[in-house]
């Protein structure tokens, strides 16, 4: 087993690799780059820049050297932590994204959360009361909860909010703890303002997870290892958790890693219209304005977080599955 | 006669937006202590439901709806009692006792039918564990001590094995050092060999013979392969449709075959594989089970058939000589009348 983690941990590295050099050149293939965008934003303007100014400005954020020093220069200050200048917001990309990336991640382990919790005790449910009154009330609403887009579901809320609640839906703060330093009193502000966005964005997951779990739990229900465990004279409810469910809680772990990314893209339009300061907004305005490092950076980070996922969901995998763990598969 | 199980009139039915399938339909047989009762019949003719019915195994939508089964249980104080498995609720304290403890099940995909992501170990252990008043490490000893009993070479290492890291006849070995430990009084087999080769079945025949002299249990040995029959069992019954159309001494039958299914079925030995390309061509194919036919339910395709009396008259068993239940007018003075009396055959319930 351990051998196993570390021989994925070591593939990550080219994986890694490849992923900088992918995002550091689809971010440079739009014609132009962040000075061409400035100056003909300026020249909309009727601003009009000097050739000099220009390449003082190009040799001030680095551009007039050619792609791949300029890829080398970033990721060797990138894996020591330093993710270069920002031209738009002219701030380190560090400080910019800091915060914003921490509350991201809140969100999106508090969204996985929220998924899980709910999709897997309610999949497990629908299965062993297959046709029940409750199974048919959480398929159709489950349904319903996959069919409605997630920005749809935001702008529900948060006219709900403000016509029930009096209050406003959007932000993660209330005013007055917006710019204050990080207290208890603030986590907790957070946390109330937080649960709106964990369930709008969660609820298009947890839809689609109790579907999975349903169909994967019915699937093992009828296995023959069930009967075996039947016929020793097993509790049915200890059976069917130690068994079935057990069996069938393994393709829901394996996509944890996936669901990451989904969460974190989810979050974007959602964060857009509820008015988030996460990541999503962030990213979308720096691919907007060619802000080379700052995009860079946050593709990187986000492709980063979705491997490790991807390498916990495995680990987990292995962990719980047998087969998989020794690299080998049964015939059956 | 020492009877261990008696099952009478055992119906069981799956209740279909199709209709209702009688897969078990008034099944009666019995099996005596320590015997070897040989079940055959084509496929789909409801031996596995059968077995189900008996372990109270059966899932929606299928519901045993009628019949007794009278299970003989072996008291303490050495006497017996009979309780009819039927009245027991399917899940509860005494059913589950009985199951597993006292009538053990083994099936026919032996990798399948153990979990893929616990160790057989652990698997056998927790039978003992359910059924037995030992403790965990006591419960390993007895599982490793059965993996022995059933020839896995390292017992004590493959305790940790998983199952899909043994080959089919292990995995086999293995559902039967499961089932056994607790040394029940029946073993219910359905179909153990179907899914290996010849010499991997060879050895599991081998060794479930070796077993039952040694623990003197009774196996209810299912199987479409009447070679495996005769090599097993001690008596024989024959099943079609739900019912058990013969049931006797398994010499008897072979030597001497009374029901026409029966004599189909033996004049199509040794090969298996032409028996049913003669039955279906000649004779058709085994009716759907949702279909009510008239009369016997085996006259479409018999070769005795008797008009105006076998599409009539449904036939009951009915005891001959040599202690040979047959379902079949043949049988009755039905056979010999030119029409048919309107009242219908008792026979022996
Ligand atoms: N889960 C089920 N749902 C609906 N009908 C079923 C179900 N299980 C069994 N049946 C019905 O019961 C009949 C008998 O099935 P059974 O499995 O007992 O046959 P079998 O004699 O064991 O055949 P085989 O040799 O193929 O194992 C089938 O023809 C089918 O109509
Ligand atoms: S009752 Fe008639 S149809 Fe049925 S098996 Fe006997 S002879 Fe054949
Ligand atoms: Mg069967």
């Amino acid at each position: 087993m351990r051998e196993y983690i570390l021989r994925r941990v070591l593939q990550l590295i080219p994986t890694l690799i490849l992923i900088s050099i992918v995002s550091f050149t689809i971010i440079q293939l739009p014609p132009g780059d962040y000075v061409t965008t400035y100056v003909a934003n300026l020249a909309a303007a009727g601003e009009e820049l000097s050739e000099e100014e220009i390449v003082a400005l190009e040799a001030h954020y680095g551009l007039n050297q050619p792609g791949y020093i300029q890829y080398v220069k970033w990721i060797t200050n990138f894996v020591q932590g330093d993710m270069g200048l920002s031209f738009y917001w002219d701030r380190p990309v560090n400080r910019l994204i800091g915060e914003r990336l921490m509350l991201t991640m809140i969100m999106s382990f508090f969204t996985l959360l929220f998924v899980y919790a709910m999709a897997i005790p309610i999949g497990i449910y629908s299965a062993v009361r297959q046709y029940s009154l409750a199974d048919y009330v959480f398929t159709f609403v489950g349904f319903i909860g996959l069919a409605t887009p997630n920005f749809l579901l935001a702008l529900i809320f948060m006219y709900i909010g403000i016509k029930v609640f009096g209050a406003s839906a959007g932000g993660l703060f209330s005013t007055e703890y917006l710019d204050a330093e990080w207290s208890i009193a603030k986590v907790w502000d957070m946390l109330k303002h937080m649960w709106l966005p964990v369930v709008i964005v969660g609820t298009a997951g947890t839809a689609g997870t109790i579907r999975v779990m349903r169909a994967t739990t019915l699937d093992e229900i009828g296995r023959p290892y069930v009967e075996t465990a039947r016929s020793k004279g097993l509790r049915e409810g200890q059976l069917t958790m130690k068994y079935p469910v057990r069996v069938a809680l393994n393709p829901i772990l394996s996509t944890i890693g996936w669901r990451l990314p989904e969460i974190v893209s989810g979050t974007v339009l959602v964060a857009l219209v509820l008015n988030l300061p996460t990541t999503g907004p962030l990213l979308w305005r720096a691919l907007m304005s060619q802000d080379l490092y700052l995009a860079a950076s946050m593709i990187m980070i986000l492709s980063s977080l979705t491997l490790v996922g991807t390498l916990i969901s495995d680990i987990l995998l292995a962990w719980v599955d047998p087969r998989i763990r020794y690299g080998e598969r049964g015939t059956t | 006669m020492d009877t261990l199980l008696e099952v009478r009139d055992l119906q069981t039915h799956f209740f279909m937006t199709e209709g209702i399938a009688k897969a078990v339909d008034s099944t009666t047989f019995s099996i005596r202590r320590g015997q070897v009762l040989g079940v055959v019949g084509e496929s789909g003719c409801g031996k596995s439901v059968t077995a189900r019915s008996i372990m109270r195994m059966v899932r929606p939508p299928g519901h045993t709806v009628d019949g007794e089964i009278l299970y003989t249980r072996p008291d303490d104080d050495g006497q017996s009692t009979v309780v009819d498995l039927l009245q027991l609720p399917a899940t509860g304290t005494e059913m589950r006792a009985i199951r597993g403890g006292e009538i053990a099940m083994i099936f026919q995909e032996p990798r399948a039918s153990l979990s893929p992501v616990h160790k057989i170990g652990d698997q056998i252990a927790e039978n003992i564990l359910l059924h037995q008043p030992v403790s965990q490490s006591e419960a390993e000893d007895i599982a490793i001590d059965m993996l022995r009993q059933v020839h896995i070479p390292l017992a004590e290492q493959r305790m940790d094995a998983f199952a899909h890291q043994l080959s089919g006849g292990m995995c086999q070995r293995v559902m039967i050092a499961m089932a056994l430990s607790c040394h029940p009084s029946l073993l219910i087999a359905d179909e153990p060999t179907t899914a290996l080769d010849v010499t991997t079945e060879a050895q599991i025949l081998e060794l479930m013979q070796g077993l039952q002299a040694e623990l003197n249990m009774a196996i209810m040995f299912i199987t479409h392969d009447l070679g495996v029959v005769a090599d097993m069992a001690d008596e024989v019954a024959v099943m079609y449709l739900g019912k058990i159309v013969e049931q006797g001494a398994a010499d008897d039958i072979f030597r001497d075959p009374k029901h026409p299914y029966t004599i189909a079925l033996l004049e199509s030995l040794p090969r298996m594989d032409q028996k049913r390309e003669w039955l279906q061509t000649i004779r058709g194919v085994v009716p759907d089970p949702y279909s009510t036919l008239k009369g016997c339910p085996f006259h479409p395709r018999c070769a005795d058939f008797i008009a105006g009396v076998c599409d009539e008259i449904v036939p009951q068993p009915i005891t001959l000589e040599d202690n040979r239940e047959v379902r079949c007018l043949l049988y009755t003075e039905h056979a010999h009348q030119d029409s048919p009396p309107v009242a219908e055959e008792t026979g022996h319930q």
